[in-house]
Formats: structure tokens, sequence, C-alpha cells
């Protein structure tokens, strides 16, 4: 548990004496030497935090990535008022859930990658078999493909389709216009729609296969 | 799940959520997603297990580099 010496110290023998409040303001001005004193002080706490919701120490460690540069983009809007630290434990916390919901949801990626899916991709019925590999390769490479993703975006997609939010409410947990939710959301969707044709026309079950197949075929006919 | 009963899990479990029954864990992130008492409580139960629990290693100044280069 950290201790006022170790406030002081930071956890990479960073010493700086003012307050984390103080240190925070002085990032308003671009100061990142400052948010580097901040994370020393702060980033095992967050870690902690961000593994005790995933269970998971590299997927902590992404989380409190996330957590610390969602402050750093938030420090214009952060008011004296409140603490740092409570307000970025409460970050953490939810970059942690949001991770720890998009693990689960992989599962069920078919069901947006038919929402994400135009007309042109869609094919012939194939047999069940055919069907599940596809579910497991594509979920596969949807969960590579959203872990590739910008934050802003991603974080976007997985309110929209996981969390199924308005995009009012994504607007505002986000902190921004419902217009840049859609622009973001638009181009999450395009990034993640290429790389899943990509990935069809690689295992040759892609649009093309289909229309390049016999009239009356299955696709891997 | 109400914060009375996150309060007496979190004493009685600890904060390591994936050692809680696998629906009280999800019932508490579902508080924890719209209660901010909740994630303050969480933070503090948190810091106190900090001197309980091993530290699960790794680098922290590689994570904190990581972290400063994508500001």
């Amino acid at each position: 548990m950290a201790n006022s010496a170790m406030t002081a110290m930071g956890e990479f023998g960073l010493v700086d004496v003012r307050s984390d409040e103080d240190l925070f303001l002085a990032c308003r001005q671009g100061d990142q030497l400052a948010f580097r004193v901040l994370v020393d002080r702060h980033l095992r706490m967050v870690r902690r935090l961000a593994l005790n919701v995933l269970g998971d120490v590299q997927e902590a460690e992404d989380a409190a990535q996330e957590a610390f540069i969602a402050a750093w983009r938030a420090r214009e809007r952060w008011t004296p008022e409140a603490r740092f630290s409570t307000w970025l434990h409460r970050i953490a916390v939810n970059k942690a859930i949001d991770r720890r919901r998009v693990r689960k949801a992989v599962p069920e990626s078919q069901e947006v990658i038919t929402r994400l899916a135009d007309a042109e991709v869609q094919g012939p019925v194939q047999a069940d078999a055919l069907a599940s590999l596809e579910r497991s390769e594509v979920a596969v490479t949807l969960q590579q493909a959203l872990g590739k993703l910008p934050d802003t975006q991603r974080q976007a997609l997985t309110l929209f389709y996981f969390e199924e939010l308005e995009v009012g409410r994504i607007a505002d947990a986000m902190g921004c216009s419902e217009q840049a939710v859609r622009s973001l959301l638009k181009r999450g969707r395009q990034t993640l729609k290429t790389r899943l044709q990509r990935q069809k026309k690689i295992c040759g079950y892609g649009p093309e296969t289909v229309r390049s197949a016999p009239e009356g075929a299955g696709r891997h006919a | 799940m109400d914060l009375k009963l996150f309060e007496a899990r979190l004493k009685a479990l600890g904060a390591m959520l994936d050692r809680w029954p696998d629906d009280e864990a999800e019932a508490a992130l579902d508080l924890l997603t719209t209660s901010q008492a909740a994630q303050d409580l969480f933070a503090r139960v948190t810091a106190e297990d900090m001197g309980v629990f091993d530290e699960p290693g790794g680098d922290l100044g590689v994570l904190a580099d990581r972290i400063g280069r994508n500001l």
C-alpha cells in the first residue's frame, strides 16, 4: 500500500514535492514530466485495480496504459475539486471493465459480424460445420482487429455493439460529440470490415470465391 | 447487488474478482459500472489488499515508459 513517503518519492525514484493535483494542473500546460511523476506514483495501484477486474497481468497492464492515456487526454476537463487519485482509479476500473466485457463478448461476435457486413459479403447458405469453422476464425480475427484499432474507435465500437448504448450516451461517456462518435464508428467499422474480408479471401471462402463459384454450388464446392 | 452487499463480499473475498463466484463477480461488475461509490470502495480495498497479496511481477518501468511514449 502506498504511504506518504512513497507518494512523495514515487515508484521509480522521481522526487517531486507537489501534490497530485498540482502536478496534474501542470499537465494542462503540456508538462509531460509532471505526468510521468504521476505515473510513477500511481502505476502500481492502477495496474492492481485492473488486475483485480481482469485477472490477467498482460491485460491489466494494457488497461492501466489506457487509463493513464485517457487521463492525460482528459486533463483539460478535470477540475481540482476532485482528488486526482480518486478520479484516476475510476477511469482505471472502467477501462478494465470495458476490456473484460469485450473479452467475454468475443464468442458472440458472429452477430456483430453480421451487422458489420453489407450485402456484398453475404453468400449462399453453407454447411453447419463450415459455418462453425468460419465463426471461430472470424471471432479470432475480430478480436485481433479490435485490438489493433485506435483506442477511441475500439471504445466506440465496443459501447455501440457490445454494450448496445445509443450514440448520445456513447458521446457522453467518451466526452465528445455525437458526430465524433458516428465518425469513430464509421472508421472503425470500415477498418474491421476490410480486415475481415481480407481474412475471408485468405481462407478461400470470401465474396470473390462466392462470385466465381458455379451457380448453385456451395462456397467450397 | 447493492453497495452494502458488495462491501460485505469485498471484506469476505477480497478485491480479486476472479476469486469470486462467477455470478457474484458479474453482479459486482454491473454495480461497478454504474456506481462511483462502489468504484471508490473497490479502490480502497484494493489498496488494502496490496499489502497482503503478492505483486504480479513484471517491470513497471517498462510499462511507465510505454505510457510515456503513447501520450
